[in-house]
C-alpha cells in the first residue's frame, strides 16, 4: 500500500515541496563495546521514509531509538549500513536535519529571539530575511510577545516551543523530535502534540518523532515503526490510514493503540499466564 | 552580596551596626583605664587624629595607590596568563596531560613561600613584588577557568554541533558564555590572593610605597594607631576590589540580573 495514499491531497497554501526530505536507511547497524564485550544497540535495521511523512517510533527502553535519530541526525558517524537522505549519504551534521531534544536545550545566556536566530548563523542569508524568519517562526510557535525573555523565565512548554522554532527556523528536510514532550505534563503535551500537526501539516518536512507515548505516536504519525530491544530491530510497522487533521476520538485510533500496546507489552511470564487461562479469556484481554 | 534596602529588611543595617557599636564603645572604655591599656588599645580620638595626619600629609594615598597598583597590575599580568593556560588545558587534551601534572605540583607551593626564591632572582625590587603576585593571582584564574571550561555540558555543545558551529564557533558561542561564571568567580577570588600576596610581599620585600610600609613603620615607632589604621584601609581597599568583581560579574551575565 502506498503510505502516502491516505495524506490529504489539499496542500496547504505556501507549504514548501514535499518531494524532497526523503530517509533511506539499510542495513543499519551500531554496537557498543563495554569492558571488550560488544553489545549490539542496533541491528539490521531497515527503513524507507517517504518525503513529507510522519514516521512515529516507539519501543521499550535500550531498543535504540535515540541512537537511531542521532545517527540519521549525523551527530555520531560510527556505524555499519547506510543512511542516505535524498540519496546522499549522512555524514555528520548539516542545517537540512534539524532535532528538538527532551530538554529544550536553549542557551540560558540567550533571549528566545537569540536562541532562535543562532540555527541561522551559518545560513547565507541577508540580516533582514534572518530578522523575518525568527518573527515567523516564533509567532508560528505562539510566543509572540516573548522574544526578549530569557529561558529561566519560561515554563516547559513554552521553552520546548522556542526549542522547536529553532529547529525549524532552517526549514529543514527532516525533522527529527526525541522524546520532545516527555518532560512536560499531561496537558501541555495535548496541547503540544496538536501545535505539532498543526506546524508540519504548514511545513510539510519529513519528521521522524520517537517517543514513549503510543498515543502520541498514533495521533501524530502516518506509520508507526515498532521496535524491541536486545538488539535494537524493527519489530513491527503500523501504517495508520488517516487523514489529518486528526480527531483524537476516532476509533481507529483506540484499536490501533491497543494493538500495539499488545506488541509492547508482550512478556514471557505474561505469555504463560495467557496460555493457561481459560479460552474466553484469552482473546478478550491484550495479554 | 548585594543588598537591598527594602520594607522586609529596613531594620537590618541599623541592628548590623549595634555590635561594631558595642566593640567599639568596649574598645574606647578600655583605653581610659590606663597607661598600658592605652598603649594596646588607642583611644579613638586619638586615631581620628591619625587618620586626619595621614591623609593631609598626603602618606596615605601615596601607600595606598602604590599598594593597589600592584596589585592590579599583578592580577592583569596574572589574570590573563591563568585565562590563556585554563583555556589551552582545557581545550587541548595533550596541553591538559602535559602541563597538568607539573601545574598541579606547583600549585601545592604556598605563594608566599616562593619570596625567598623570587628575591634571589630579581632582588629587593618592584619586580620582585609584581611576580609574587602575579603568580598568586595566576593560579586562582587558571583553576577556575580551566574547570569552567571543562564544566560544560555537553548537551550544549550537541547543538552545536547540530547547527553546524566550527570549532571557534563552538569556543566563542557555547564554551566561552558557559564559562564565564567560573571565570568572573575566579577573577573574585584572583582579586582576593592578589591583596593577600601584596599586604605580604610589602612586609617582606622592604623596598617601595605599599600600605604595609606604613605598617611596619608604625610598629617599629610603636605607633598602634597607625597600625590600626592601615589594617582598616587594607580591610576597605579589599572590600572595595571585591565589590568591582562583583559588579562586573552581574555586569557580564545579564540573563541572571532578572532572576
Amino acid at each position: 500500500m502506498n503510505s502516502r495514499s491516505h495524506i490529504a491531497s489539499i496542500v496547504p497554501f505556501g507549504a514548501k515541496s514535499s518531494e524532497q526530505g526523503g530517509v533511506a536507511i539499510s542495513a543499519l547497524s551500531k554496537h557498543y563495546r563495554i569492558e571488550g564485550k560488544s553489545l549490539p544497540v542496533l541491528q539490521g535495521v531497515d527503513l524507507d521514509i517517504e518525503p513529507g511523512e510522519f514516521v512515529s517510533i516507539v519501543g521499550p527502553s535500550g531498543c535504540g531509538k535515540s541512537t537511531l535519530l542521532r545517527l540519521v541526525l549525523g551527530l555520531d558517524n560510527d556505524y555499519s549500513g547506510e543512511i542516505r537522505v535524498d540519496g546522499e549519504r549522512v555524514t555528520g551534521t548539516s542545517l537540512d536535519r534539524g532535532i528538538v531534544f527532551q530538554d529544550h536545550r536553549l542557551f540560558p545566556w540567550m533571549t528566545v529571539e537569540q536562541n532562535v536566530a543562532l540555527a541561522l548563523l551559518n545560513r547565507d542569508l541577508p540580516e533582514v530575511e534572518k530578522q523575518r524568519r525568527v518573527a515567523e517562526h516564533i509567532a508560528l510557535v505562539n510566543l509572540d510577545g516573548f522574544e526578549k525573555a530569557y529561558p529561566h523565565q519560561l515554563s516547559g512548554g513554552m521553552a520546548q516551543r522556542a526549542a522547536i522554532a529553532r529547529a525549524l527556523v532552517n526549514e529543514p528536510k527532516v525533522l527529527l523530535l526525541d522524546e520532545p514532550l516527555g518532560a512536560l505534563d499531561a496537558l501541555t503535551r495535548v496541547y503540544l502534540q496538536n501545535e505539532l500537526q498543526r506546524i508540519w501539516l504548514r511545513h510539510r518536512s519529513t519528521v521522524i518523532l520517537v517517543t514513549h507515548d503510543v498515543e502520541e505516536a498514533i495521533y501524530l504519525g502516518d506509520r508507526v515503526i515498532v521496535m524491541d530491544a536486545n538488539p535494537g530491530r524493527i519489530a513491527r510497522i503500523v501504517p495508520v490510514p488517516l487523514p489529518h487533521p486528526r480527531d483524537r476520538s476516532a476509533p481507529v485510533l483506540r484499536r490501533l493503540k491497543e494493538e500495539i500496546l499488545g506488541e509492547l507489552i508482550k512478556a514471557p511470564v505474561l505469555e504463560s499466564l495467557r496460555e493457561e487461562a481459560p479460552p474466553a479469556l484469552r482473546t478478550r484481554w491484550v495479554w | 552580596m548585594s543588598f537591598t534596602v527594602n520594607s522586609k529588611n529596613r531594620g537590618v543595617l541599623p541592628r548590623g551596626l549595634v555590635l561594631p557599636a558595642l566593640l567599639l564603645g568596649v574598645w574606647q572604655y578600655l583605653s581610659t583605664l590606663g597607661p598600658g591599656y592605652a598603649y594596646a588599645f588607642v583611644p579613638l580620638g586619638s586615631i581620628g587624629h591619625s587618620l586626619l595626619e595621614l591623609i593631609a600629609s598626603g602618606e596615605l594615598p601615596r601607600h595606598g595607590y602604590a599598594s593597589v597598583g600592584t596589585a592590579l597590575k599583578s592580577l592583569c599580568i596574572g589574570g590573563t596568563l591563568g585565562i590563556l593556560l585554563g583555556s589551552l588545558m582545557a581545550l587541548s587534551r595533550v596541553a591538559d596531560v602535559v602541563i597538568g601534572p607539573l601545574y598541579h605540583a606547583l600549585r601545592q607551593v604556598p605563594t608566599l613561600g616562593l619570596i625567598p626564591l623570587i628575591g634571589l632572582w630579581f632582588g629587593n625590587t618592584e619586580l620582585s613584588k609584581i611576580v609574587v603576585v602575579s603568580i598568586a593571582s595566576f593560579e586562582v584564574m587558571t583553576l577556575n577557568t580551566y574547570e569552567g571550561l571543562r564544566g560544560v555540558e555537553n548537551r550544549f555543545l550537541e547543538v552545536g554541533r547540530v547547527l553546524t558551529f566550527s570549532r571557534a564557533q563552538l569556543f566563542f558561542r557555547v564554551l566561552l558564555p558557559v564559562a564565564i561564571p567560573s571565570i568572573t568567580t575566579g577573577l573574585m577570588h584572583a582579586v582576593a590572593f592578589a591583596w593577600l600576596a601584596t599586604v605580604g610581599v610589602e612586609l617582606l620585600f622592604t623596598v617601595g610605597p605599599g600600605l604595609s610600609v606604613i605598617m611596619e613603620r608604625a610598629q617599629l615607632a610603636e605607633r598602634m594607631d597607625i597600625v590600626i589604621i592601615c589594617i582598616l584601609f587594607i580591610g576597605l581597599l579589599g572590600l572595595l576590589m571585591n565589590q568591582v568583581c562583583v559588579w562586573l560579574g552581574r555586569r557580564l551575565q545579564p540573563w541572571r540580573r532578572t532572576q
